[in-house]
């Protein structure tokens, strides 16, 4: 496995394959895990979660404040700060 | 018999605490790790002849040494090498727990998997093959539902077993075993190439799991090259370790932290696919109930209601039990105590003095928190074996975010309005040692009950009108100041301390048991007794050594009044540093200084320095002993009345009248005669000065001892040089600007 490249806006005109923060994804969205941006540390313990590229994660709820999301079968909640650094995109349909 | 040492291992919320419940019962002892403050928990299990001591790992999502709490766990497996380790994993989230399990089982052979809420996995429609499991993981798996109490039998013979065959081998340890995973190629050639290098190495070979060491030295763990380095003849090995981890980064494009998390989770994953059937679909049963309880607003209010009952169970409901202790040792026992001191004809000596007067307030100073704090850790352990807490963490997250701090943060602040003592222990239940601190030193700014009766008194004296309005002003104060305070320490003492960000597992509720919850519960008040006793013991002592001695006058050692003695002059010594507060006369200072002890007492010593006669609590009639037992028993079953009918209370229904005490009046001319005296006439301005002051500075001796055993001694002095400067500075302000704003 390896860091998936960007890929260019999907033919119907959305940006669907865009590389963003999780922080952008909406409730019930799924989105899939490319690369964190943060130190060494934090990206570590994130990872160690299940936050690993790749990873299929669910958006279970945000409300503007922390998120609550399903990775791995584990629900986790995570600040918005730390949300931020994660970078994900919309999943290829045979990823989910 | 044989003596073996077992480790628990496991994520938290995998039942771990219940097992461990299970397996030690009441031989549990809780301390800290050495120079650490983390808990350590340790229990003994019997059987055959053999006795099993089992260390409880803390909880850890992983093993990678980021936390003090994972570097204990890896410590503790790798350095002293328990006979054998118990991996705690549920059963229902199998994915996520086999990353722990996996890392163990890289550093140890000798493991036993508790495969755990297998009854929760089966409503949920997984199987999972246990013959292929423990096949895959090559370690004995044991089916359990530790709740419900099934397969604790199971797994204690097979650990006992385990347990066995590890001690054997101890004396010829194998580091060259190997772990079920294997890594890609380039890693493994990586690793084997490091582990030739530490087989060659004399001091290395039989110290550490030799396949581990190499991949964390692959990895640079800053920790364990320090270790490796310290070591005489290891240069070869760390220079090996070099060159690998250059050439592997060459070849792969990603850091090879992510490239091991990968392939661990890919590995993982394969497995959890080959042995469980089945997979819960949509959104579960929690997802739906949490939908309510984190939402922005509903999740607010059921929030502030589960607050609202802990702090009325350990405020209103342990009322009767805290005034029954404190009647039962200075009135009943404090009379036998001075029976068996004239018996032995040492009545009205200065040892009777010390007995009565010193030691036994001291131990009623201490007992009185017992069941304040027993309520207090029964709700905060039902929160946490509910699962609640990491809901509460998620709705109060954006609010404690502007001040540096997580969500869990708030619950400990909010408990300090009741009592700041356990206020500080709960921030145990933080993860980050940063986010302890920083609670801990805020929480003295909460306004906490025993100063509401100072506030009361003086507003009344001085602001009879605006009573309410005075007390609330100095809650909504501390509030402010906290606030002031927290972003101040954020910009200096933990500029560098890493940003605290909320990051924590929800787990699906649970019906807590009551097991969990009455262990967590006299497990914690034991280890306040234990620790916090000593420090408000022996203040106590002082202070009654200070007001025993005299420094003037014709009184005698332990028969002086207060006037004359050691303490009168040394709150005379002090009391020029209030003059720029209004308050400076030598009254006003020994309130101050009894105050530090506890706030508990300023009226009291108000009372008795201004020289007004105080209706005495300990009048107890001259009765048998038998007698007086049986009073002290009836008493007692009226206070667990009175505790029961007072949890209607909690909703705001009150059964049983509240007692009224006015203060008498003559004190209340003396104070403020006292107070026009000392401000030059501005006596209601001093006053407020003084409530300021009180609220402020450093609460009592107990949040003292608390702050010393959960923060370290440092923090400690730290909490108590804010609490005395921003005291003075905010009281010097009001009373200064207030004269200026009125001239």
């Amino acid at each position: 496995m390896s860091i998936t490249s960007p890929t260019q806006a999907a033919p119907d005109g959305r940006h669907n394959h865009r590389i963003r923060p999780l922080t952008s994804a909406r409730r019930d969205e799924t989105v899939q895990v490319v690369r964190i941006d943060a130190g060494r540390r934090l990206a570590q313990r994130l990872m160690e979660l299940g936050l690993t590229p790749g990873v299929i994660v669910q958006v279970v709820h945000v409300n503007g404040g922390p998120m609550l999301i399903a990775v791995r079968g584990a629900r986790l909640a995570i600040g918005r700060g730390m949300a931020e650094k994660i970078m994900v995109k919309t999943p290829e349909v045979e990823d989910v | 018999m044989s003596e073996y040492t077992i480790a628990l291992a496991g994520n938290p919320n995998t039942g771990k605490t219940t097992i461990f419940n299970d397996l030690t019962g009441s031989s549990q002892h809780t301390g800290n790790w050495p120079g650490k403050t983390v808990a350590r928990k340790e229990g003994v299990w019997r059987t055959d002849g053999d006795v099993f001591h089992i260390v409880d790992l803390p909880g850890a999502y992983s093993l990678s040494a980021f936390s003090a709490e994972e570097v204990i766990a890896r410590d503790f497996i790798v350095e002293e090498g328990p006979d054998a380790v118990i991996v705690v994993v549920d059963a229902t989230n199998l994915e996520r727990n086999l990353y722990l399990a996996l890392q163990i089982l890289e550093m140890t052979p000798h493991v036993v998997l508790a495969l755990n809420m297998m009854d929760a996995a089966k409503a949920q429609g997984l199987h999972i093959d246990m013959a292929a499991l423990s096949d895959l993981l090559g370690v004995p798996v044991i089916p359990m539902a530790a709740r419900a109490g099934k397969g604790m039998d199971a797994l204690k013979a097979k650990v006992a077993q385990i347990a066995r065959q590890g001690h054997a081998a101890r004396a010829h340890p194998d580091q060259h075993f190997h772990p079920p995973i294997r890594y890609s190629e380039p890693i493994e050639q990586a690793i084997a190439r490091v582990a030739q290098a530490i087989d060659a190495c004399e001091s290395l070979r039989d110290r550490y799991p030799i396949r581990w060491l190499a991949l964390r030295l692959l990895q640079e763990d800053e920790s364990c090259i320090a270790r490796v380095s310290a070591l005489p003849g290891t240069e070869a090995v760390l220079e090996q370790a070099r060159e690998e981890t250059g050439r592997l980064q060459k070849l792969y494009r990603e850091d090879l932290d992510t490239l091991i998390a990968e392939e661990r989770y890919t590995w993982i994953n394969k497995l959890v696919n080959r042995v469980v059937q089945g997979r819960p679909q949509g959104p579960t049963l929690s997802d739906r109930v949490d939908a309510v309880v984190t939402h922005p607003i509903a999740g607010l209010f059921i929030f502030f209601g589960v607050m609202w009952v802990i702090f009325k169970l350990s405020t209103d409901v342990a009322a009767p039990m805290v005034n029954w202790i404190d009647s039962f040792v200075n009135g009943h026992f404090a009379h036998w105590i001075t029976d068996l001191l004239t018996l032995a004809h040492l009545n009205g000596t200065w040892a009777s003095s010390l007995i009565v007067d010193g030691l036994l307030a001291g131990v009623g100073g201490v007992l009185a928190f017992v069941p304040v704090l027993m309520f207090l850790y029964m709700g905060m352990a039902v929160m946490e074996d509910s699962g609640y807490m990491a809901r509460a963490a998620f709705v109060m997250d954006r609010y404690m975010r502007k001040l540096g701090l997580q969500g869990k943060s708030f619950v400990p602040l909010v408990l300090g309005f009741g009592c700041n003592v356990p206020a500080i222990y709960a921030t145990r239940t933080l993860e980050n040692r940063s986010d302890r601190i920083l609670t801990g030193l805020l929480v003295p700014f909460m306004s906490c009950g025993a100063r509401l009766p100072v506030y009361v008194l003086i507003a009344t004296i001085f602001f009879p009108v605006y009573a309410t309005l005075a007390v609330l002003t100095m809650y909504i104060l501390g509030i402010i100041m906290a606030l002031l305070a927290g972003l101040l320490l954020r910009k200096t003492l933990f500029r560098k301390s890493e940003e605290s960000a909320l990051l924590i597992e929800v787990p699906a509720y649970r019906m807590p048991t009551v097991r969990n919850v009455w262990m967590e519960m006299w497990q914690r008040t034991r280890a306040f007794l234990e620790g916090a006793a000593t420090i408000i013991m022996g203040v106590s002592l002082i202070i009654w050594l200070l007001m025993a001695i005299p420094v003037t006058g014709d009184g005698v050692f332990a028969d002086t009044p207060v006037d004359d003695s050691a303490f009168a002059h040394l709150a005379g010594a002090i009391s020029p540093l209030f003059e720029p507060l209004g308050f400076g006369n030598w009254e006003n200072a020994s309130a101050l200084i009894s105050g530090f002890i506890a706030k508990e007492v300023v009226v009291s010593t108000l009372a008795q320095v201004y020289h007004v006669p105080q209706p005495t609590a300990a009048d107890v009639e001259d009765l048998g002993f038998f007698h007086q037992a049986a009073e002290a028993a009836v008493s007692l079953v009226q206070a667990i009345g009175d505790t029961i009918k007072s949890l209607p209370a909690i909703i705001g229904l009150h059964l049983s009248p509240p007692a009224q005490k006015g203060n008498p009046p003559a004190l209340m001319t003396a104070i403020r005669q006292g107070f026009d005296e000392s401000s030059g006439g501005h006596g209601a301005l001093a006053a407020l000065a003084f409530m300021v002051y009180v609220l402020l500075y450093s609460p009592c001796v107990a949040t003292m001892a608390a702050q010393r055993q959960e923060l370290g001694a440092r923090w400690m002095w730290t909490s108590i040089a804010i609490q005395l400067a921003l005291g003075w500075i905010a009281a010097f302000v009001v009373f200064q600007g207030g004269k200026l704003l009125l001239s």
